[in-house]
């Protein structure tokens, strides 16, 4: 039995003065894509941002890799990827990545592959500002594949993008869960996509309600519809049972 | 604590973004040079107007590189760039180097530009030579960018950023000679233009004018910046958090 990639014990975040993570315990298997889904304000956000190690925290503990949570020697093995691109507008797709790609000591190379598996690589001499929303995502989603980490931290990767690339893109990460043991949290507000993860957490207000692979979750429920599946466990008083 | 090539990299991208817009970047090179030529034909001769250009030398690339500091940090801020980069193995070091960087890089090209025109257009005549001028120049530009990089860091936006132009650089660049000589100035006033941080800009260049190669005046005030510029950026890198709530 291999060590969690991810453990969280105990974990109770406040911001702004509400408690936006209420108790949290949590394990990732290493080289497994978890997806954490819920209603916005749940707390997904936040739970993904103390994984990275960019949350203060009022209690709890968090081990990623065997480390606490956003350590320097960390910070080599885990890429995140925030909700709102963080490119910079004023430099070109290529600009963008080869700059990341330093900051992780990769080569031109690599931001060169990492372009072309977001679809960018027509784009990757244009300014980022001039790009679309999704576009821009996709820039975004290229500078923190670059890092080639052990742990990637995708919050909501796929909004803004057209149901062709976003398949591509699952596949991709599943991909890289496989072939390269990358370990893949990654948040969406969007059921079906979810149906793609090894497990699925699901959140509200600041609890996980419900944890469990796409299909034991489609079996609790009563429901083929993932979709249906969410709001059943959403809008139940109680939460159902866990197994 | 810090890496070359991390540092070197974000410095790329720092000078990128800065120069990568025509319009602001002439704005940055040419704007000190075409003030000083505005300066000199608000005077008669060019000797009635060699105290105040020799100031301007310095004063006008610090201010300029001021309000280029004071808005980069606020915006990376912003944009999340800041949290982005310092999620990857970045060190709060390297961030502020690098902006240390790009200041030293942007202020040399200033300088040369806005030495060259004080000189030539500018009829400016210093008893130290004109690359001891610039030099001090691109040091007074440098701080500038510091002052600008600290209060950008303390801002919570844009906004409050440009604010203090107004309420902090407007007031010592009143009084700190370029605009009245200090010798008939009120005590108070003078009192109050010994201690501030942007004197030390306006002192060393008079210095620098007055004798060659400046003198103990000189020194003192070159390392009175040099000071303030480390204790800005060591400022920087307190105040931004890695962990924010």
């Amino acid at each position: 039995m291999s060590e969690s990639a991810v453990r969280i014990r105990d974990l109770v975040v406040y911001r702004g003065g509400a408690l936006v993570l209420d108790g949290i315990d949590l394990d990732v298997a290493p080289g497994t894509v978890t997806g954490l889904v819920g209603p916005s304000g749940s707390g997904k956000t936040t739970l993904l941002r103390c994984v990275v190690g960019v949350q203060k925290i009022k209690s709890g503990r968090v081990t990623v890799l065997g480390r606490p949570a956003g350590t320097a020697a960390l910070r080599h093995e885990v890429s995140y990827l925030t909700q709102s691109p963080t490119v910079y507008g004023d430099l070109t797709v290529e600009e963008n990545v080869r700059h990341f790609a330093a900051l992780y000591r990769r080569s031109k190379r690599d931001a060169a592959i990492v372009i072309e598996r977001v679809g960018l690589s027509p784009k990757s001499r244009q300014l980022v500002r001039k790009l679309s929303g999704g576009q821009q995502t996709r820039a975004n989603l290229a500078c923190a594949l670059v890092a080639a980490p052990r742990m990637l931290v995708l919050d909501e990767p796929t909004v803004g993008q057209d149901p062709l690339l976003r398949r591509e893109l699952w596949t991709h990460f599943h991909n890289i869960a496989r072939a390269e043991g990358t370990t893949i949290v990654v948040s969406s507000h969007v059921m079906d996509e979810a149906a793609r993860c090894d497990r699925i957490l699901l959140m509200r207000t600041g609890k996980i309600i419900a944890d469990d692979t796409p299909e034991m979750i489609r079996k609790e429920t009563q429901t083929d519809d993932l979709d249906e599946a969410f709001l059943r466990l959403i809008e139940a008083p109680v939460a159902v049972p866990q197994v | 604590m810090f890496s070359v090539r991390i540092t070197l990299a974000i410095t790329r991208r720092i000078l990128r973004e800065v120069f990568r817009d025509t319009r602001a970047s002439i704005f940055l090179l040419v704007a000190p040079g075409v003030l000083i030529v505005l300066v000199r034909n608000l005077f008669e001769s060019a000797a009635d107007f060699a105290p105040t250009g020799a100031m301007m030398l310095g004063a006008f690339p610090a201010l300029s590189m001021y309000m280029v500091g004071s808005t980069l940090v606020v915006r990376e801020r912003n944009r999340g760039t800041l949290e982005a980069i310092l999620a990857t193995p970045a060190s709060r070091l390297d961030f502020v180097l690098a902006y240390l960087c790009a200041a030293v890089a942007a202020s040399l090209v200033q300088a040369v530009s806005t030495v060259a025109v004080g000189y030539t257009l500018g009829g400016l005549e210093t008893a130290s030579p004109p690359w001891l001028l610039g030099a001090m120049a691109a040091l007074c530009a440098i701080f500038g960018m510091s002052l600008g990089l600290i209060c950008s860091a303390i801002c919570q936006n844009e906004g409050q950023a440009s604010q203090l132009v107004p309420g902090i650089m407007v007031p010592q660049l009143l009084i700190c000679g370029v605009f009245w000589p200090l010798p008939v100035m009120a005590d108070w006033l003078r009192a109050i233009e010994r201690f501030m941080p942007f004197s030390t800009v306006t002192r060393a260049m008079t210095a620098a004018r007055e004798h060659s190669y400046g003198g103990s005046e000189l020194v003192v005030n070159s390392v009175a910046m040099a000071v303030l510029t480390a204790a800005a950026l060591l400022g920087v890198a307190a105040i931004i958090r890695r962990r924010t709530a």
